[in-house]
């Protein structure tokens, strides 16, 4: 087992937090008369996969120079088919409001999770609570990690017996909102949330129907934070739909709407969810905007994925050039967390994305329009296509709009495979 | 686009903004500080939008300047059309600083017909991530749409009444909306009262509403704070 925690931003956690995996709940700790208790499981059982405690540094950043406000840690377990890591970076140091991403694995059971949490700034600007470092944290830095706590309990009871489905997610993420920190604040309107966050999971199970190892995936979120599939031979496959009134991931990337359900302490919210089997080996990813909502089309993220995947020799060193890339792109603050699970090691993995790869990079990097970013061609190196004609810097936005539209058309039938309908569509 | 190597297509914001600014007497106090602030405006947002690691392709804003058909129509509204910051920069500074704060008549005053004047503004169409963004600052409450449709000078495009000035905001799925869903929000400067709480800050969606008190002005909300908030809405 190999992993390293950098820390160059250690947040305190709200009042009332219980350390991750704490032995005895606190005892001021609210007990609803029926629902979520607080997190009760030792580190010895059940056996969940945890962040470990020591910080090591990121890979090849040169002389420290300045706190680099990002967080990697991984896990990789070549018994178990096991291959874990997270990514978390903020845009400002300091004020960060996505959680740490969240991933825990239960042996015995065969079953884990992997989650999310992007704390929305829009519409929990105010803040609602003061740290003991007299930092003050904004409702959208607390909903978040209130969120996380409550999706960690939520999975200790689910490895329980509690039933791994939206509504009991639900209930566990509106009692711990109920308990947190909030305060009134003179801000109203339509647009404004008490501790608001998105949340982006897949808990997943390995079921064995006829012999044959199968996961059994149950995607669960709210807002437009989301949740993906990734193999070699399908490339990767969104297992989640936006919260938002566009469902089109290129129209997504262009308008970046509000959205319409999302996790809060002062309103109804809905915990949407979708379920289904699917063959090993794969790979899980949730991610918030921060990584696929500053690309130039919705491929890039895949792209992104692979090319440092590629380039890796290690997972912490994937890890770390995923936080790299990151940050070399992103406006926002973003967190990642990924499972590979059936592959034989890291070499193994990375092996068999290489074809997928490839092809990546013949329809989406090769035929960059000149000028766009870093990622565009080098002149002269440009195959067939858009990229090879004549270059005219005032054209450029619409070359780029043809561009993303014909990558969107040739890229979407695959991506959008386990695309479920909207809210409203279903029965 | 003069300068192919700063292209980054749809990952920019392209920001307009109306400001709606209540001219009548009682805002005497606060208006100067409302004026000083939005002439810093155009750097202020670019400084917060910039430390939010947001960048914005093009800023544009313009002024509606109300007070009360009721009391004198012809000072009722004064407005700019969008100016383009920084490049307009002085047309922008010139209309401020002639704003000056007088008249009103009775309490309730003419926001009702600047936010229906900024609603139908010819927002901006073209480039990606679109933010219309309204924002509204009065300490009063505002007359029933139509109350003064017969004076001189009263716009014959305005609305008749509230419920048809929402259709024009819209809502999910709406029909009848003149802004853009993705791209509008409305920031509301003003006292507790109908209609800027309810129904508009309480049902109209996408909406912020700093409650100030009636009568009083704006002192309470610092000019950082309010920047703040509307770079958070974007």
């Amino acid at each position: 087992m190999t992993g390293y925690h950098d820390h160059s931003a250690q947040h305190p956690a709200p009042p009332g937090t219980p350390p991750p995996y704490a032995s005895e709940p606190p005892p001021s700790w609210p007990q609803p008369s029926r629902g979520p208790h607080p997190p009760s499981a030792s580190p010895a059982s059940p056996a969940l996969v945890a962040p470990p405690e020591k910080a090591q540094p990121a890979l090849d950043d040169g002389p420290a120079v300045r706190p680099v406000p990002q967080r990697i840690w991984c896990v990789a377990d070549d018994r178990m088919g096991l291959l874990a890591l997270s990514v978390w970076t903020e845009q400002v140091p300091g004020r960060g409001e996505d959680a740490d991403p969240f991933v825990a694995y239960h042996r015995e059971s065969d079953q884990g999770v992997l989650a999310v949490f992007d704390g929305s700034g829009g519409a929990g600007a105010a803040p609602v609570w003061q740290a003991s470092d007299g930092e003050s944290r904004t409702g959208a830095w607390v909903g978040a990690r209130v969120a996380r706590l409550a999706t960690d309990v939520w999975f200790h009871d689910v490895v329980d017996g509690e039933p791994a489905v939206p509504e009991t997610l639900h209930d566990y993420l509106r009692f711990f909102q109920d308990h947190a920190p909030q305060r009134r604040s003179k801000i109203s309107g339509t647009m404004r949330r008490q501790l608001p966050t998105t949340l982006a999971s897949v808990h997943y199970r390995l079921v064995r129907p006829q012999g044959e190892p199968l996961l059994e995936l149950r995607p669960l979120w709210a807002g437009d934070s989301r949740a993906y599939v990734l193999r070699p031979t399908s490339g990767l496959q969104v297992l989640t739909r936006d919260h938002t009134r566009e469902s089109d991931a290129l129209e997504l990337l262009r308008t970046d709407p509000p959205m319409t359900n999302l996790v809060c302490a002062d309103r109804d919210f809905t915990i949407d969810g979708q379920r289904l089997t699917y063959p090993l080996p794969c790979v899980l990813v949730a991610a918030t905007d921060g990584f696929f909502g500053y690309v130039h089309t919705p491929a890039d993220f895949e792209v992104m994925l692979l090319r440092t995947l590629e380039q890796a020799g290690t997972a912490d060193e994937w890890a770390d050039r995923i936080r790299r890339e990151v940050q070399s792109y992103t406006a926002d603050d973003a967190s990642l967390a990924v499972v590979a699970l059936g592959y034989h090691g890291f070499q193994d993995l990375r092996a068999q994305f290489t074809d997928r790869l490839e092809k990546l990079a013949d329809r989406y990097l090769r035929t960059r329009p000149h000028g766009l970013d870093r990622l565009s061609p080098v002149p002269g190196e440009a195959g067939p296509g858009p990229a090879a004609a004549p270059e005219d810097p005032a054209g450029l936005p619409a070359r780029v709009r043809v561009w993303q539209d014909s990558t969107w058309h040739a890229y979407r039938a695959g991506y959008e495979t386990h695309l479920p309908p909207a809210l409203e569509e279903r029965t | 686009m003069s300068n192919a190597e700063q292209y980054q297509g749809n990952l920019q914001y392209a920001v307009d903004i109306v400001l709606c600014v209540d001219a009548t007497g009682s805002m005497h106090p606060v208006l100067d500080t409302v004026k000083s602030s939005a002439l810093q405006f155009h750097d202020r947002l670019d400084d917060v939008m910039a430390k939010k690691g947001k960048a914005i392709s093009q800023l544009r804003l313009k002024v509606i300047a109300f007070r009360d058909f009721g009391d004198d129509a012809s000072t009722a509204i004064q407005q700019t059309d969008f100016l383009q910051l920084p490049a307009q920069a002085r047309n922008f500074e010139e209309f401020v600083r002639g704003i000056e704060a007088s008249g009103g008549g009775d309490i309730p005053e003419s926001g009702l017909e600047a936010l229906a004047l900024a609603i139908n503004s010819p927002w901006e169409t073209g480039l990606d991530r679109r933010r219309h963004v309204i924002v509204m600052f009065t300490d009063a409450p505002a007359h029933a749409l139509g109350t003064h449709a017969g004076t001189q000078s009263y716009p014959a495009s305005i609305p008749r009444s509230l419920d048809d000035l929402f259709e024009q905001w819209g809502y999910a799925r709406s029909q009848t909306a003149v802004m853009e869903q993705s791209a509008k929000r409305l920031v509301l400067f003003a006292p507790d009262l109908a209609p800027w709480s309810d129904p508009i800050a309480e049902e109209w969606d996408l909406t912020l509403h700093f409650a100030s008190k009636a009568g009083q002005g704006l002192e309470e909300f610092e000019m950082d704070e309010i920047i703040e908030t509307i770079a958070n809405s974007l």
